[in-house]
């Protein structure tokens, strides 16, 4: 006979959760379940909510104009990353830049490159004017230089790092910089400048699919700031009246990605909606869980409190099993949801045809912790709830059943 | 050692009430085996129960050492370092095996000392030995039984105090768990105990018989 250990508290909560897998398993799996879901909708939420703040931020502009055939198509292209070409030849941009309240215009063009054996893969290519005093923050925090001919700045989803060289319509470009991620579609464009566009467009491959005559008409969409303390919706009503006949659309960023944030809006109100229902199921399912089992073993903490184990210690063991489950739980439920939406996060993007942002490594951790609070809060009043109940019988009571 | 004065135990309220114990007083001193005889029903188990501190009277003191007790603290301390109970079901815990169990005690009440060997010994002596790794479900109730009365000798009480202990077993299980008192009676234990078995009422220092709620000297051997 091998010599025992000496019986801890420790031993007690460990020999009472391993001789009964299967009790144990059920909690976990439910705590587990609590904090999966939690995390997942939170995480998501917080993730639209994310991208949508990023998507205004990033657009950095008050007034976006888009060619009216191509209204739906730039959305996804500038929100979404879908790649579109827009061959639309006209300049607006001094008729625009004109009207007063307007401060800065700066043209885009759209090329998207092609899923075909020209191209390293299907990008959305954006031609702005690198000479224009308009400047995105993004851009330049990514190249601070300006960009030269076939030289491009990558977003942060492309598989390009800054000195890579890139092909798209047979040509070679080189990256010189690389954008941070910003749940846009940004993420999957490439920028260069409008020169390149334009001799682009008078190579082999290119010229069958987009033919530029003139570098200085070639116009996909707007981005507009206005004067500061000057309405962007008044100025936006200007310049609609201004290009009456012409096929635009004038959208303030607001509106542009309005559809976008009714969207976030309802899936924030259902996502509310199905945490409060989930919690308290949840909850509500834990505590009973909780004292229903120690309900049931009534008679073993009878026998605890026979041989001489006080209220404390008792007290001890119901709290150090509950702890044990609610950590086991709900870090497996946390660390599962957390691997998921890593895992879906490109599924998660298409299927949501939302910009999203997904939170950084900080806000991931306050979100785990916010969850596995939640859980702890519940577990803590099952056994909050068992303790007190427990201390209201007499021992006798306890071991009584089976007399 | 321990004195039990006008204990009153009644269960229910208003009409349902009823008066189980109507004011039992029983004393036990060192190295004395007291019985209490008595129909199935009568009190037997509420009476040992209270004494224990497992119930609480409706009436009555319990003294220990000359010390009142009261509160539920005081018992638990006691059943800690004072009184073993062995009472009438099951009583072991079912995660751990019979050595553990029997250890137990002694571990719940704060000792370090390591006791299997003791443990062991103990079991070897009364027969047992071979069941120390073995489960509780895994062992008989009468086995069950005499593992429980194990655990109260290897505690050292100063007190045991046994429902029935021998109830519902064979003559030769019986036999061994009175040898077991017997010989915690002669190391200066004191035992309060009820039972049928006349084997019990033959070591027994006083025999009391329970009738109506109450307590009275049985037969020659009482004083
Ligand atoms: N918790 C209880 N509530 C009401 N009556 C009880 C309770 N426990 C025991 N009794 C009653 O008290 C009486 C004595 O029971 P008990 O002390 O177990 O008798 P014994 O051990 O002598 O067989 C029985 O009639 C029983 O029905
Ligand atoms: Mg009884």
């Amino acid at each position: 006979m091998d010599s025992l250990k000496r019986i801890t508290l420790f031993r007690i909560i460990r020999e009472n959760l391993a001789r009964k897998p299967f009790r144990t398993a059920a909690m976990i799996f439910l705590v587990g379940l609590l904090t999966f879901s939690l995390y997942t909708v939170s995480y998501i939420t917080d993730s639209m909510e994310k991208g949508l703040s990023s998507s205004v931020e990033h657009l950095n502009a008050d007034i976006i104009v888009v060619p009216g055939d191509y209204d739906g198509g730039i959305k996804d292209a500038l929100l979404l990353g879908t790649p579109i070409t827009v061959k639309f030849q006209q300049n607006w941009a001094d008729q625009v830049g004109s009207i007063s309240g307007v401060k800065e215009v700066l043209p885009q063009f759209y090329v998207a490159t092609l899923a075909k054996s020209c191209c390293d893969a299907p990008v959305q290519l954006i031609a702005y004017d690198t000479a224009s005093t308009y400047v995105q923050p993004l851009v330049e925090e990514a190249y601070s230089g300006t960009l030269g001919d076939y030289e491009i700045i990558v977003g942060s989803a492309l598989s390009y790092e800054v000195g890579d060289g890139a092909l798209f319509y047979g040509e070679r470009f080189r990256v010189v910089g690389k954008m941070r991620e910003t749940g846009m579609g940004f993420d999957a464009s490439a920028l260069m400048s409008t020169k390149t566009a334009y001799d682009l467009s008078h190579t082999d491959i290119a010229k069958d699919y987009f033919y530029l005559e003139d570098p200085e008409n070639m116009v996909s969409s707007l981005l507009i700031r206005v004067e500061e303390g000057v309405d962007s919706a008044e100025v936006a009503r200007t310049i609609r009246e201004t290009m009456t006949g012409e096929d635009v659309l004038v959208y303030t960023t607001r509106e542009f990605v309005e559809e976008s944030r009714e969207q976030v809006r309802v899936y924030n109100g259902f996502s509310t909606f199905l945490l409060t229902v989930l919690y308290i199921t949840a909850a509500f399912a834990i505590i009973v869980l909780f004292c229903i089992t120690i309900n049931e073993r009534q008679k073993e903490f009878g026998i605890l409190s026979s041989i001489g184990a006080d209220g404390t210690k008792i007290m001890l063991i119901i709290a150090g099993e509950a702890l044990a489950i609610m950590l086991l739980g709900s870090l497996s439920g946390v660390g599962l949801s957390a691997a998921g939406v890593h895992l879906l996060a490109q599924f998660l993007k298409q299927f949501s045809q939302l910009p999203l942002l997904y939170p950084g490594v900080q806000t991931q951790v306050i979100l785990a912790g916010k969850c596995i609070l939640g859980a702890a809060v519940s577990v803590a009043v099952g056994v909050g709830i068992s303790c007190y109940r427990m201390n209201q019988i007499q021992p006798y009571l306890l071991v009584k059943e089976n007399e | 050692m321990m004195t039990l004065t006008n204990i009153e135990k009644a269960y229910g309220r208003a009409e349902e009430r009823t008066e189980i114990l109507k004011g039992i007083s029983v004393t036990v001193e060192p190295g004395q085996i007291v019985s209490i005889l008595g129909r199935s029903g009568s009190g037997k188990s509420t009476l040992l129960n209270i004494a224990t501190g497992m119930l609480r009277p409706t009436k009555g003191e319990i003294s220990f050492n000359g010390k009142i007790i009261k509160q539920k603290k005081e018992f638990v301390r006691l059943r800690s370092k004072e009184i073993a109970y062995v009472w009438q079901g099951q009583s072991l815990l079912h995660q751990f095996t019979v050595l553990e169990n029997i250890c137990l005690p002694h571990y719940i009440a704060g000792n370090k000392e390591d006791l299997t060997e003791k443990a062991q010994a103990l079991l070897d002596e009364l027969g047992l030995g071979h069941l120390s790794d073995y489960y509780p479900s895994q062992i008989s109730g009468g086995e069950a039984r005499r593992v429980s009365v194990a655990r109260a000798l290897l505690a050292e009480p100063s007190l045991i105090v046994a429902d029935e202990p021998t109830s519902n077993l064979d003559a030769d299980t019986a036999q061994t768990i009175l040898d077991m008192f017997c010989r915690a009676k002669e190391k200066g234990i004191a035992i309060l105990c009820s039972t049928h078995d006349m084997g019990f009422l033959s070591v027994s220092d006083r025999i009391y018989k329970m009738t109506d709620g109450t307590l009275e000297p049985y037969g020659g051997s009482a004083e």
